[in-house]
């Protein structure tokens, strides 16, 4: 169905489709297609489930995350022929429950982010504050800073120090501490800029204020929603940067279960139990498209003109 | 041009030189470099011991130390890996072809398939279309990049049969690889080209040439195209940051025989003197990339003036 004039063409397509979507449904079940549709519902439901069972991991396991059972070596996940309800999602190489781990795991995932974004963001906002109102050499000192880390390929560095100092936990909040603070001493610094030839600032500094009351009673009141949306942005790349070192070994060691060292474990037996792999793998998607969804939508609510970060 | 570009090379000798120092201290902070060359549960005489310290150069001052240890990086030479017993960078080289043949491939791919897609969807902004493309880019930014490989495995290998599940060989041992890397990578530039092209259709020129009468297609791609292409061109510029991530994982998953995954296995060994010679080399190749990509950013688009 082409509309004769062109330049209306794409907007009315847009148009039919949208209609089309909550076509059919009518009263309570089209009330609900459109919350959805405008609200991230569905994310931030995932999001608080997720806190949920990370917070009570150990009350709502059905068993212990370490504990491994010789007799349920590669037992199927439920719906598959030969899976037990005890395994929901079935039991890996060894014998342990996976369900039981992927719960553990999302307590390490979402303890590393976020672990990792508090010291970011804290950081990361007070340089930045401290750049754009100093300005001169702290400006300047920091920002190459800023440029200088961006310079530098994560991984490698990582690589270099697993190798010195082999794989830990405290190694790996370090290294995404480290990489994750620019993004916020940027975004920051560029307000405080803006903010900072306000009048109220002037009236402030007229009389009488010091540059860290203004920094923390006049400037960080404006940051602060833009820190919360580059925070909800980063937790997705950062679960995944995590996963990825895990599940190149280089990341939370062994015993522990971590999402991305669990799908390691799996990988010679993709052949023979897909589940030990897949389960794991893609917990860590919903985790992160939940977040990545979030975070966007948050952007987009508190400043379309962000559509860059 | 002349003077940003001599700006950027003074820049970026500085940043190799800090990583230089960084894995430098790195070295030192683990300990006696030493205990790095030695097999772990042996022991060295105390003849072997200081022999070898003398051969390190660990008898002069730590700047000394420093400096020999550049001298030979710059040379190319990084020491002998401790694993293969030989010197690195020839090791280095011996893999290198396997990733670049890799990654080249994967790289058209992606950036073809990138901006294909996401003119295709913002053309069709809000159809069946639209959504797949979504969906596509959506998958590819929030899975991770080794769970993708062995669900592609499981289907495509194990399950249908159809290509090898991994190392290096003829043509089909290619497909599962750069499939999942140039979907990694395909993602991003996927979003970025939908979202620029319908800023760029919303623009008043194109309105203005749409009150002409121009046509949709030549509108997309005479006059909307040009003017979106320059931020995903950015991107792919400096997509060979995210190609080192993705070629370590990758290589890793197929048992693909290239740098991504020497680095892995070498890390793994705790085998020194090669991680830093592939760390220093990637580095070197990133920061050459993010060059390239400035310089062409301010080609394409003259309005952007660097420095």
């Amino acid at each position: 169905m082409r509309t004769s004039i062109p330049g209306f063409e794409s907007i009315s397509r847009g148009r039919i489709a949208a209609g089309l979507d909550s076509a059919g449904l009518s009263g309570v079940p089209q009330r609900a297609w459109r919350i959805i549709r405008r609200y991230p519902v569905i994310p931030v439901a995932i999001v608080i489930l997720l806190a949920v069972i990370a917070t009570f991991a150990p009350f709502v396991s059905p068993k212990h995350q370490l504990e491994s059972d010789l007799a349920e070596v590669k037992t199927p996940p439920a719906w598959v022929e030969g899976g037990k309800f005890e395994y929901f999602l079935g039991a890996d190489h060894i014998g342990r429950d996976i369900l039981s781990r992927v719960i553990h795991g999302s307590r390490i995932s979402l303890m590393v982010a976020g672990i990792v974004l508090s010291a970011g963001a804290v950081v990361g906002t007070s340089l930045g504050i401290l750049a754009g109102l100093s300005g001169g050499f702290w400006d300047e000192f920091i920002m190459r800073l800023v440029d200088l880390t961006y310079a530098v390929p994560f991984l490698l560095v990582a690589l270099v120090v697993a190798t010195v100092f082999g794989p830990s936990l405290g190694l790996v909040l370090i290294l995404l501490s480290v990489f994750s603070w620019p993004g916020f001493a940027r975004q920051t610094r560029g307000l405080t800029l803006q903010l900072k030839t306000t009048d109220y600032v002037s009236i402030a500094r007229i009389a009488g204020s010091s540059t860290i009351r203004i920094s923390y009673r006049h400037i960080l009141p404006g940051v602060i929603n833009i820190v919360m949306v580059l925070a909800t942005l980063q937790v997705g790349g950062l679960i995944l940067t995590e996963s990825v070192l895990s599940f190149l070994g280089i990341g939370i060691p062994a015993p522990q279960p971590a999402w991305g060292s669990m799908v390691a474990d799996g990988r010679e037996f993709i052949g023979t139990a897909w589940w030990i792999s897949v389960m794991p793998g893609f917990a860590i998607f919903l985790t992160v498209f939940a977040f990545n969804f979030l975070g966007d939508w948050l952007r987009d609510y508190f400043d379309p003109r962000l559509r860059q970060l | 041009m002349a003077r940003f570009l001599a700006l950027r090379s003074v820049y970026m000798i500085l940043v190799m030189v800090g990583i230089s120092i960084l894995v430098f201290a790195l070295s030192r902070m683990s300990g006696d470099p030493r205990l790095l060359y030695m097999t772990p549960g042996t022991r060295w005489s105390q003849e072997v011991w200081d022999a070898r310290g003398k051969e390190l150069g660990l008898d002069r001052p730590l700047v000394m130390q420093y400096l020999v240890w550049v001298g030979g990086a710059v040379r190319g030479d990084f020491g002998d890996s401790i694993w293969h017993k030989r010197n690195s960078l020839k090791i280095i080289l011996e893999r290198a072809p396997a990733t670049i043949q890799l990654s080249a491939i994967a790289y058209v791919l992606a950036i073809t398939l990138g901006t294909g897609l996401g003119v295709a969807s913002a053309v069709t902004r809000g159809s069946m279309m639209d959504l797949v493309v979504r969906s596509f880019a959506l998958i590819g930014q929030a899975a991770p990049p080794f769970w993708i490989a062995l669900v592609l495995i499981y289907v495509f290998a194990v399950n249908l049969g159809w290509l090898p599940t991994s190392r290096r060989g003829d043509w089909t041992h290619f497909v599962l690889p750069v499939t999942t890397l140039a979907w990694l990578a395909s993602a991003g530039i996927t979003r970025i080209t939908r979202s620029a092209l319908l800023e760029v259709l919303d623009s008043e020129y194109v309105k203005l040439a749409r009150a002409k009468g121009v046509g949709q297609t030549r509108i997309v791609f005479k006059h909307a195209l040009k003017n979106a292409l320059i931020a995903p061109l950015t991107v792919a510029a400096i997509l060979f940051a995210s190609f080192i991530t993705g070629t370590v994982v990758v290589e890793t998953v197929f048992a693909w025989p290239g740098l991504g995954r020497l680095a892995v296995e070498a890390t793994l060994q705790r085998d020194f003197p090669l991680v830093t010679g592939l760390a220093v080399i990637f580095a070197a190749v990133f920061l050459l990339s993010s060059l390239a990509a400035d310089l062409l950013y301010a080609y394409i688009d003259p309005r952007i003036r660097i420095y």
